[in-house]
């Protein structure tokens, strides 16, 4: 009964997403250029996309000690595992306060908690599964004022999913103060609805229940403009080449002075997306299966997801489209379009 | 589905069943299935510690007169059969191999068993032995505290029967069953007791007042692991013995179904420098099938299916095969709990190795051990959390404090005399270690919830798990049909290729499916 209903929204299973995506659209080889967020942040530099500066990566033990030298000068910063998942062992620093660390979450660490975490996390236990690490240190992103009223304790991001590098759907995260500001869904962020089309907020998720309200600061969350949004389109469409991935979700932020940043890529994104838009991925995925793509450029991708995926539109504009091929050939499993 | 994977999926399944069904129908394995038997393998496990010099040590047979006792064989490592007399108790007598003489020794009685009808055959009270009456130092029953409590007891009542009545009465509601190690007479002055000490009080009680008595060390014939001989009394009353049991009260009745190991005031097995060693007993159901297919491999007339199942080996191997048959199977639960439940788990697999680590445990106990386990563990791992030590040592440490804990409960349930609890040799305290690491991550990065969830998961995939490889039917029905397995890898391979939703996800997107249909891709509520 309620799959039925689930099949009829076109709702996107995990296990779908895994056999029918992510094993033919992402191969294994290339997951190390996202899992990697040094590779990752290279890679989207090389195509264009800004990215928040990195001070330092700390690799070896014998770094922890003198971690302090490490540490930028200046007083915020952020501390990620490079192959980190999930948000899980990232430390974001707002301020330093005589030899103390302050958190953005308000917990206060001294330097030796500090180098107590560095040290676990170069020996795995952020990684994916348990492997020794690194540490990058880059440089903390500001919230946009555009998210003043509406983000606690962190910044702000947009999940995207792109698929064969166009953007199919997109949400809003917003930390709240039970994420410790944090934007992952699983640990009590808000998840948004956007419309792809014009970048407005359709309605809100907190887990698996739709709120109104923005839970710490009340304001509502309907409604909203996701300040540049083309721009904000265009660099996921653009990011969406840059890994050699198919299937992938993008987190970008809008800074306060970079503007459009890319954050991280995710090679096995979650299908919370699908509750924050009230839509399900596969039909979107489907029609983009049945594009052919090449040559087809960053900015055209991101007009095309506007004018398929937006609300006013319906799947009957995939037809008429110019750039769908009239017989549809297989989809190429892998290597997702040839540049 | 491609033409080619369901073809390959029916070409496992088929296999697996036309293997099964020719078996059972063309080579007559289902007929003897049928065929109940009436004979039981009986594994007696004597176990000698460590550092009991060079006593020899003997071991009493089991008795002839009561069951049909055949295939008697001896797994002796670090010990020398020396002698076997065969006088009214048979016996065997072993002294220790010179090269082993320091370890401990363990010491195997195999046999197999057909229980007879305990004949009721009335016996001349002169013509019984000299010791059913007799006092010694196991059975004081010329003490003067015997002599007067079982005078005490017995004045009231008229006749024999009575008189034993009172005293069953006595040991049995009156003498408290404790654990600690006790004679008789300590039994009497503490009013409580083992086993052995109460059922020695009662035939010292008995004998007291001049009615013939004897011990009786025997064990009920049902399937059943591992346990400690059992001790009751035989009491002769109108010219014959009665089976009394003042610690299970027992009071008369039939004895058939019981296999009777020795009757007397000896200990089964006991070391010639007087020591009393531990002694446990498994049996196990034999079945008309299984011993065919032994037979028939063992003339050397094996048919092609029979070497299918690896029934030749010894029994200790074919223990540890059972569970190895079945790991696929609970393999294929792990998967259908990921894949069709969408159940959270710490770790993939870990639920099935807790489950081989608890086969041999009580479901109860079980839960209630890794409970301990993960709570004691979850606080030890916040205090050493503080010591801000490198990941690796700090999962050593937690290890070392895992290994304790286990090894605690274990020293309080010896302690306390009872059986142990969990196989020790098949405990993972990696696992253990690694779900508190993770559950610790977890409870700090996601909160308990999460955490709780992904618990709850773990516990309903490992009860699943625990439920397979505990059966001793699939055990069996594995073992006999191994080709079973091809089945298991035919499930499991549409397992592999289901790309339905799981379970999890309609609790999870019911919200979105209760709403009303929404027009497709992009909607306006």
């Amino acid at each position: 009964m309620i799959a039925r209903r689930l099949r009829s929204l076109g709702l996107l299973g995990l296990n779908e997403r895994n056999a029918g995506f992510l094993g033919r659209y992402n191969a294994p080889a290339q997951l190390v250029s996202v899992d990697d967020k040094v590779i990752a942040k290279t890679l989207a530099t090389r195509t264009g996309i800004t990215v928040p500066r990195t001070f330092s990566v700390i690799e070896r033990f014998g770094d922890v000690a003198r971690l302090s030298e490490l540490l930028p000068s200046s007083p915020d910063f952020v501390l990620k595992p490079v192959r980190g998942a999930m948000g899980n062992g990232v430390l974001v620093i707002r301020e330093r306060v005589d030899n103390d660390f302050l958190l953005a979450n308000g917990r206060r660490l001294s330097l030796n908690d500090l180098k107590h975490h560095v040290a676990n996390t170069l020996a795995g236990m952020h990684s994916l599964g348990g492997r020794p690490d690194r540490v990058l240190v880059e440089e903390r992103l500001r919230v946009h004022p555009a998210y003043r009223e509406i983000a606690v304790e962190g910044v702000p991001d947009v999940r995207i999913i792109v698929f064969r590098g166009v953007p199919v759907m997109a949400m809003l995260r917003l930390p709240t103060s039970r994420s410790a500001g944090r934007a992952n869904l699983h640990h009590g962020a808000v998840a948004v609805g956007v419309d792809i089309a014009t970048g407005r907020t359709t309605r809100a998720m907190l887990g698996s229940r739709p709120i109104a309200q923005h839970p710490d600061t009340g304001a509502t969350l309907e409604g909203r403009l996701v300040p540049d949004w083309e721009k904000l389109l265009s660099t996921a469409a653009l990011a969406g080449e840059a890994f050699g991935l198919g299937y992938l979700g993008l987190d970008l932020v809008h800074d306060e002075r970079l503007g459009t940043v890319f954050l991280e890529a995710n090679a096995r994104p979650g299908l919370g997306i699908q509750l924050a838009n009230g839509a399900g991925l596969e039909p979107r995925l489907r029609a983009v299966e049945k594009l052919a793509l090449e040559g087809v450029s960053a900015i055209e991708r991101a007009e095309l997801a506007r004018r398929l995926f937006g609300r006013a539109d319906d799947s009957a504009q995939i037809a008429s489209s110019p750039v769908v091929s009239s017989s549809s050939p297989e989809p190429a499993p892998i290597s997702f379009f040839k540049r | 589905l491609s033409r080619r994977f369901l073809l390959l999926v029916a070409l496992c399944l088929a296999t697996s069943v036309g293997l099964v069904s020719y078996k059972l129908w063309g080579r007559g394995w289902l007929r003897a299935l049928g065929e109940a038997s009436a004979r039981w393998s009986v594994d007696v496990q004597v176990h000698v510690p460590p550092g009991t010099d060079s006593s020899r040590l003997q071991l009493a047979l089991a008795d002839k007169a009561t069951a049909e006792i055949e295939d008697e064989r001896f797994q002796h490592e670090g010990w020398e059969l020396s002698l076997r007399s065969r006088r009214e108790q048979r016996v065997a007598r072993f002294s220790p191999s010179l090269t082993a003489a320091s370890s401990a020794r363990q010491l195997n009685y195999r046999f197999s068993v057909r229980p007879r009808e305990p004949a009721v055959e009335a016996e001349n009270k002169e013509d019984l032995p000299a010791d059913a009456l007799g006092a010694s130092e196991e059975i004081p029953s010329d003490d003067d505290a015997i002599l007067r409590q079982a005078k005490y007891l017995t004045e009231p009542a008229r006749d024999e029967e009575s008189r034993v009545r009172a005293l069953f009465d006595f040991v049995q509601d009156e003498v408290i069953a404790s654990a600690s190690k006790t004679g008789a007479l300590q039994a009497l002055r503490e009013r409580s007791g083992d086993d052995a000490a109460r059922a020695r009080l009662f035939v010292a009680l008995t004998r007291s007042i001049g009615v013939p008595s004897r011990l009786v060390h025997g064990i009920p014939l049902i399937e059943g692991a591992s346990r400690p001989v059992h001790l009751r009394a035989d009491v002769f009353l109108d010219g014959h013995w009665t089976a009394v049991d003042p610690v299970r009260g027992r009071f008369g009745g039939s004895t058939a179904g019981e296999l009777v190991l020795m009757r007397g005031d000896g200990e089964l097995a006991q070391l010639e420098s007087g020591r009393t060693v531990e002694l446990h007993v498994s049996t196990a159901r034999e079945s008309n099938l299984e011993g065919a297919i032994r037979q028939r491999i063992r003339s050397g007339h094996a048919h092609w299916t029979d070497r299918l199942s690896p029934l030749a080996f010894p029994a200790r191997t074919q223990l540890v095969l059972q569970l190895l048959l079945l790991l696929p199977l609970g393999a294929l639960v792990i998967s259908i709990g990921r894949n069709f439940l969408g159940l959270p788990t710490f770790g993939t697999f870990a639920p099935l190795l807790l489950a081989l680590a608890f086969h041999e445990t009580p479901l109860l106990p079980s839960i209630l051990l890794l409970a301990i386990v993960l709570v004691v563990g979850s606080v030890a791992r916040l205090l050493i959390d503080r010591l801000r030590l490198l990941l690796v040592p700090r999962l050593s440490v937690l290890l070392t404090v895992v290994v304790s804990i286990v090894v605690a409960i274990d020293f309080l349930l010896v302690g306390s005399n009872k059986e142990p609890l969990f196989s020790m040799a098949l405990l993972p305290m990696v696992i253990f270690t690694m779900t508190i690491e993770r559950l610790s991550l977890m409870a700090a990065e996601e909160g308990w919830r999460a955490t709780l969830k992904t618990l709850g998961g773990t516990v309903v995939v490992t009860v699943a798990c625990y439920l397979i490889v505990r059966s001793h039917t699939l055990q069996r029905t594995f073992l006999l049909f191994p080709e079973l397995n091809l089945s298991v890898v035919s499930g499991l391979l549409l397992m592999g290729r289901y790309t339905g939703y799981r379970v999890s996800e309609w609790m999870r997107f019911r919200a979105l499916g209760e709403e009303r249909a929404p027009p497709m891709p992009g909607l306006d509520p």
